[in-house]
């Protein structure tokens, strides 16, 4: 059920109504049962692999707590850990450890590979992975080692346990949320509250302004760059790894506000997951602005412990720890050499940045302030276009192809490129791209606005029937412009 | 606690914070936190850490580590180990 579809919508209206018609103590039983639903609605049989592992984790979690034995502890730790993970590889990895095993041999001992191939695992290719299953497995294990740790008390009611990790706004694609944030929201007992309401609705329409009007405009875009690679040469290459750059931020941004929008209006404030990230002047600040739960979760339950515990090793360690990270964060991704070799990409340059930066601050230091920010957010961006070739290309061989292309076919020109070899795949035409264009602009701007307290205190105090006028009108736009069709969001796959 | 040690042990914090942050002047106060600093990033904290171990000549555990919230907080734990 898409976030912008009539059934979404039907669903919405019913469980807005049922929620704050139940008395406040009950109103959890309402978000369980809708979030369920949700979840059933496309393959309802796939509700027990999330059931099995939010069961698992709940009991374990109680039994850790109890337990004084240290050792009956670890065991139940690892158990917990071991089906939440068991589960998510089996789903999510099985196919691509077995190939890889495959080819490995095959490499080894000559061509033969133990006489497979990869239609041998036909049957795990057809494995319907369940929807938001590593939302859900990095939740639970949170939520586990944050026991096990002692630092946070184990959830004593299974059903508000449930909803933590079930809750639909965040079911497919976070924001990761922590027990610890979520959990006392959910026994506030809170009532309607209108301010939040509304606001929550003003975020759900800036999201789905994102994702119908930029990121669905630019997709056929991009497809038609990524799926016919060997149709294009060079700049085309660079426009579409950068459009898709800014695409998966439309695309993940806006799923992510139209979820904190949905989630304020059961008043509920979810953990932010971008702060304008295209604004950073290093990949280490990126990351401390894009796709902030996931990161922050790699960083308290990765990188941290391992970064802390081999400290002796001085820099070292934080190179040892960010490469672990960020190859474990490329392969969270999906399962193929492509996400694993993004992830060593960015770990990469974060450790060039890391070891380099005091004499880069000395460099800075004599470069005028605006210059030195104009550079900062051209190299990210440009890193971060290249890295979105193994993001976004279908296969390795393909994302290969197209950094050996990248300079090439240069004696054609740029009009020529795009509308000689990319139009012919791109359904839309030319219209397509003016308006993703031009929502680029307005999502720029909106999101300038949006960030400036004085800027929106000034608006606030506008007459009511203007400030409506511009909501209005921002509504119609969305619909004349947005593209409603069947795009899942990007990040739904993962 | 007396102080006058707390204070010093602040101050050389901010000394150690100026060096690894390449940061200087730094002005720090009990309540100051990583938000505080654009240069106190999850990288640079762990050379923080390294830092004062070597000069205050203690070790952290992890979870002291883990359950900072502030600059007080170091301070008390490092008062706590002399």
């Amino acid at each position: 059920m898409l976030f912008y579809s009539l059934p979404f919508y039907l669903f919405l209206i019913s469980v807005f109504v049922a929620y704050y018609f139940v008395p406040g103590k009950y109103r959890w039983m309402i978000l369980l049962t809708a979030s369920v639903f949700f979840y059933m609605y496309q393959v309802p049989i796939l509700v027990c692999i999330p059931g099995i592992m939010i069961l698992t984790s709940w009991i374990c979690g109680r039994l850790i707590e109890r337990k004084l034995n240290p050792v009956r502890k670890k065991i139940l730790y690892i158990s917990g850990l071991s089906v939440n993970l068991g589960l998510l590889i089996f789903y999510k990895y099985i196919n691509f450890i077995l190939l890889s095993f495959v080819q490995l041999v095959a490499v080894i001992g000559g061509n033969e590979g133990f006489g497979m191939e990869t239609g041998q695992f036909s049957v795990l290719n057809h494995l319907i992975v369940p929807l938001g299953l590593s939302y859900i497995t990095f939740q639970n294990l949170g939520y586990l080692i944050e026991i096990k740790r002692g630092e946070k008390p184990a959830e004593q009611n299974l059903g508000l346990f449930a909803t933590y990790i079930m809750f639909f706004p965040k079911l497919l694609a976070g924001p990761i949320e922590r027990a610890h944030h979520f959990l006392p929201q959910l026994t506030a007992n809170q009532g309607f509250n209108y301010e939040c309401a509304v606001d929550g609705i003003k975020r759900f329409m800036w999201g789905l302004f994102k994702k119908v009007v930029v990121s669905a405009h630019l997709q056929p875009f991009t497809d038609a760059v990524f799926n016919y690679p060997h149709d294009q040469q060079g700049l085309i290459f660079w426009l579409g790894a950068f459009l898709f750059l800014v695409q998966l931020y439309a695309d993940f941004s806006g799923y992510t506000d139209m979820a904190l929008g949905l989630s304020q209006l059961f008043g509920f404030r979810l953990m932010e997951n971008f702060n304008r990230p295209y604004l950073s002047k290093s990949t280490t600040e990126l990351w401390r602005r894009w796709h902030i739960s996931l990161s922050t979760w790699f960083y308290e339950y990765i990188f941290n412990p391992i970064a802390i515990n081999r400290r002796e090793w001085n820099k070292w360690a934080v190179i040892y720890a960010t490469f672990i990270t960020f190859l474990l964060l490329g392969w969270w991704h999906g399962a193929s050499w492509n996400f694993i070799i993004f992830g060593f990409l960015q770990a990469l340059f974060l450790s060039l940045e890391f070891i380099s930066q005091k004499p880069r601050k000395k460099i800075r230091k004599k470069i005028p302030g605006n210059l030195n920010s104009i550079t900062g957010i051209a190299y990210v961006i440009l890193f971060m276009s290249f890295s979105m070739i193994f993001f976004r290309a279908n296969r390795l061989n393909d994302a290969l192809y197209i950094i050996s292309s990248l300079f090439s076919g240069v004696q054609v020109s740029f009009h020529e490129m795009v509308f000689h070899l990319v139009i012919p795949h791109y359904e839309e035409g030319k219209s397509g791209l003016l308006i993703a264009f031009a929502g680029i602009v307005m999502m720029i701007s909106g999101e300038y606005l949006l960030a400036n307290e004085k800027k929106i205190q000034q608006f606030n105090k506008w007459p009511v029937y203007i400030r409506w006028s511009v909501y209005y009108l921002f509504l119609i736009l969305v619909s004349w412009f947005g593209d409603f069709g069947n795009h899942s969001f990007i990040y739904f796959k993962f | 606690m007396p102080e006058m040690e707390r204070t010093e042990v602040l101050k050389t914090i901010k000394l150690i914070m100026e060096d690894v942050f390449d940061v200087s002047p730094l002005v720090i106060n009990e309540l100051t936190s990583a938000a505080d600093i654009e240069e106190w990033d999850s990288l640079n904290h762990v050379q923080l850490v390294v830092t004062i171990e070597k000069h205050f000549k203690i070790k952290f555990t992890a979870k002291e580590i883990r359950t900072w919230v502030n600059v007080g907080e170091m301070c008390s734990s490092i008062l706590n180990r002399q």
